[in-house]
């Protein structure tokens, strides 16, 4: 599989100065409080000018839309690389499984959750908006196809369970990590090395699970 | 959570509610809800800091409702069940109920507090009591059926009561594509997941 023609849909398809608007509201939100991120704290870090960034973008709120959906659209093809990565790296399920586990594990790097947070503030934008849910809508689609696919890969090669729709497990392999969020809301957290576990038992059990054949 | 507020504060929310049912949250406007309400703005303005403070008041109401609806229906199942069979059954009911299509628009709303909460401080104390509510009661369940010899003894309550949110809010993702999956594959795959990993076969009873 080959996801090198999964791109931005957005930085490298315009202007320069378009593009290090949003690479710097990226990099920001990569390190800093979403409140903190203001249209004074990006001309000062980007060293653009007010003019020359309301000439680009509307508003303020519109270079944030673009910014989240190419944030969106990076943390996708970043998981679709590392998944790819274990399965060319694999010749058993069980390399495979462990590959998956440190995914899993990776998932708690506090770059990653920022990353998170703004997805989902993302995905809230897109369901009140249209013009964000258009654009989100389409990466969001591509996502999902693109999972489908591996998840197919992975039944061919007698790994993925047969009894389970590839497009099923695209969304719900996506539903349980976005949805994982709650857990920041509540001032106790669950325990995270019990996560990894359960997800570990979920994709041994259920999504890679051993099968007769086996 | 309502009836302890003063009767105007509730009135405002109630209206807000209202509005929110159909409409996304930025789109809805102070004159609406006066109008609807009947309230004077100095009222609304004495009652709450701002109109985005009203907003966010009556989303967290709403969530604090389906919070509400789903401890209740956590409870019966639990009182009601005999053995693992009927806890499966009970709980593909629920799957049923609170993933359906249906419920787009409370999914919805339940993303847009949380990405709220992410930004606002004031939010996020509001709707972390009831997040935690919800873990708590889904995590007693579980703890209850681990007990009872029905729940996988290896998994943590309060991890397996994130994972069952995760997953319920996670869904809204398909409502983002124009393209959807099979609603009746999606409940397969849950209940796949609840029969084999945290409701397997063949557990004995922990002894009390």
């Amino acid at each position: 599989m080959d996801f090198k023609n999964w791109s931005s849909p957005i930085v490298g398809n315009s202007h320069p100065t378009r593009d290090l608007l949003i690479e710097k509201v990226i990099f920001l939100m990569a390190s800093r409080p979403l409140e903190e991120i203001t249209s004074e704290l990006v001309i000062e870090e980007s060293g653009i000018s007010k003019g020359s960034m309301y000439h680009h973008f509307k508003d303020f709120p519109e270079l944030l839309e673009f910014s989240y959906v190419e944030i969106f659209a990076r943390l996708a093809a970043g998981q679709l690389n590392a998944l790819n990565g274990v399965l060319l790296g694999s010749s058993t399920r069980e390399e495979f499984l462990t590959g998956l586990r440190s995914i899993t594990h990776g998932s708690s790097d506090p770059a990653l959750v920022a990353l998170r947070l703004a997805r989902v503030t993302a995905i809230a934008n897109a369901l009140s908006s249209p013009r964000m849910g258009a654009m989100i809508g389409v990466v969001q689609e591509s996502l999902t196809h693109e999972l489908s696919k591996y998840f197919e890969e992975v039944q061919k090669r007698g790994w993925g369970n047969p009894d389970l729709d590839p497009m099923t497990v695209s969304v719900f392999v996506q539903a349980y990590i976005v949805g994982s969020v709650v857990d920041l809301l509540t001032p106790s957290r669950m325990d995270f090395e019990a996560w990894v576990y359960l997800i570990d038992q979920v994709l041994g059990v259920v999504l890679v699970g051993q099968t007769e054949a086996d | 959570m309502l009836n302890s507020l003063h009767p105007t504060k509730q009135t405002l929310i109630k209206s807000a509610v209202k509005f929110l049912e159909t409409t996304a949250p930025e789109d809805i406007t102070g004159e609406q809800i006066l109008a609807d309400s009947g309230i004077s703005k100095g009222s609304l303005y004495h009652h709450f800091a701002d109109f985005p403070d009203l907003i966010e008041h009556a989303q967290v109401y709403m969530f604090s409702r389906y919070v509400g609806f789903s401890v209740e229906a956590i409870n019966t199942l639990l009182h009601n069940a005999k053995d693992r069979e009927s806890v499966l059954k009970g709980l593909q009911e629920i799957t049923r109920a609170s993933q359906s299509p249906n419920l787009n628009r409370m999914r919805s709303i339940r993303i847009s507090a949380i990405a709220k909460s992410i930004r606002i401080e004031r939010m996020r104390i509001l709707v972390g009591v009831e997040q935690e509510r919800l873990t708590e009661a889904l995590a007693d369940l579980f703890r209850e059926s681990q007990e009872r010899g029905w729940g996988n003894p290896r998994l943590d309550p309060k991890t397996v009561a994130v994972f069952i949110q995760s997953y319920t809010i996670g869904k809204v993702l398909d409502d983002l594509t124009p393209t959807h999956m099979d609603e009746e594959k999606w409940y397969l795959l849950i209940d796949t997941i609840l029969a084999n990993v945290l409701f397997p076969p063949g557990l004995k009873a922990v002894d009390a």
